[in-house]
């Protein structure tokens, strides 16, 4: 019950969370690391009691829209931190947010978390690496953005991150919803005037997918129910980190793999292969992989992913 | 208890908003006949009573469904806010 719950709270955040964060709804989720379910104080003492075994080497676990850190489980309980834990030494923290938040809202709250994190944490940190789902990829590189222009203490140490299923150039089905809110509102129809403006509700992190915006100027002063406008603003990749992606495809033929994706992700969104009408750097393509015949959200669950992420984790960077 | 509230509020905001909706839906649906039958001049007066009746009634029924929401809602404050104070440990003596 209580995951369920939580997972249900995590959908409704991911929902209509601006509007819950707007309105001061109690359901609104507050951007934290959890650790057994509760929100772990970032204080040292609180630190050192939640992870005893605290090392210099972290990893943090960023999930996608509508989730909870819950979407990492695995069947056997595991999930991609305990495992690198085990294997590889490493100190996992999981992150829970408001998905429904912008992007770059998001980003700011991440990029001041891990900067608190790193001066509470109870050892000096040596690397921080970035393991992300869907959303959470856009999330992390917000992050990122925003401490480059800060000078933050946490960012030179983050030398690798993962995108898991992270649409860097945006998701189709957004850009749908876009369109048929728009269509429906053309229409002058009271009744599918009413259909639009539920659709509409849909939340501002839901609508920063569209084109997988970074930024706040992306957004700021934008009517977010124009019809597809690429407001986003280039994000460069910082050069210290290297970025592995990940993507996935339900189909294992080529033709229906590029068709239908992972079944929210285009496998050129997820692998950041940009063009220039994108607006958006382009990933290098040597830590890219294309996984066929796994959904979107077994990215965040999947032994095949996990012996990826370790495989990479273990090469010299 | 936060998010029993926020439960609450989400409900109570989601009557009024959708009372809200609906009640525009229905004017805006009626607008039209209202507006063509007026322009026949024998009907004219006798279609603005009815039309007056007719948005009087609609408002009034919305209203009244957003007012029991209001008031269903301040008392489920006032429960939530008992439960709160019966599970709130007592402060220490001295």
């Amino acid at each position: 019950m209580g995951d369920n719950l939580e997972q249900a709270i995590g959908a409704l955040n991911g929902a209509i969370g601006d509007y819950l964060q707007r309105t001061g709804n109690g359901l609104a989720t507050s951007m934290g690391f959890v650790h057994d379910g509760r929100a772990v104080a970032l204080e040292p003492a609180a630190i050192a009691a939640a992870y005893p075994e605290a090392g210099p080497r972290l990893v943090v676990l960023v999930h996608g829209l509508m989730s909870t850190e819950i979407v990492w489980r695995m069947a056997d309980g595991q999930d991609y931190g305990s495992l690198l834990a085990r294997d590889l030494g490493l100190t996992p923290l999981y992150l829970r947010y408001n998905s429904g938040l912008h992007v770059s809202e998001n980003g700011e709250a991440l990029d001041a978390l891990l900067e608190a994190l790193v001066r509470a944490y109870p050892v000096p940190v040596e690397e921080v690496i970035l393991v992300c789902h869907s959303m959470g990829g856009l999330v992390a590189r917000s992050a990122a953005h925003a401490a480059s222009e800060r000078e933050r203490s946490w960012l030179p140490l983050v030398r690798r991150a993962f995108y898991l299923g992270t649409p860097h150039l945006g998701a189709p089905l957004e850009r749908f919803g876009n369109v048929l809110a728009w269509a429906l509102s053309s229409l002058g129809n009271p009744y599918t005037r009413l259909i639009a403006d539920l659709v509409n509700l849909r939340s501002s992190g839901v609508k920063d997918l569209r084109y997988g915006s970074l930024r706040r100027e992306d957004w700021e002063g934008a009517d977010a129910d124009a019809l597809l406008q690429n407001r986003r603003h280039p994000v460069p990749l910082l050069p210290h980190i290297r970025h592995h992606l990940v993507a996935a495809t339900l189909a294992a033929e080529p033709n229906l793999a590029l068709l239908f994706g992972d079944g929210l992700v285009m496998p050129d969104s997820a692998t950041g292969r940009a063009q220039a009408h994108h607006r958006s750097a382009i990933f290098p393509q040597e830590h890219v992989r294309v996984l066929p015949s796994l959904a979107h959200l077994r990215l965040a669950h999947h032994p095949e992913v996990y012996a990826l992420v370790r495989a990479w984790c273990e090469e010299e960077t | 208890m936060d998010r029993w509230r926020g439960l609450k509020a989400l409900v109570v905001d989601a009557v009024e908003n959708g009372s809200r909706a609906v009640e525009r839906i229905q004017m805006e649906t009626a607008k039209k006949p209202f507006d063509l039958l007026e322009q026949i001049p024998p009907l004219q007066v006798p279609v603005k009573g009815i039309r007056e009746i007719h948005d009087t009634a609609v408002a009034g029924v919305h209203g009244m469904i957003r007012l029991v929401n209001r008031v269903t809602g301040q008392t489920l404050d006032l429960v939530l806010d008992a439960v709160e104070h019966h599970q709130a440990p007592p402060p220490p003596e001295g």
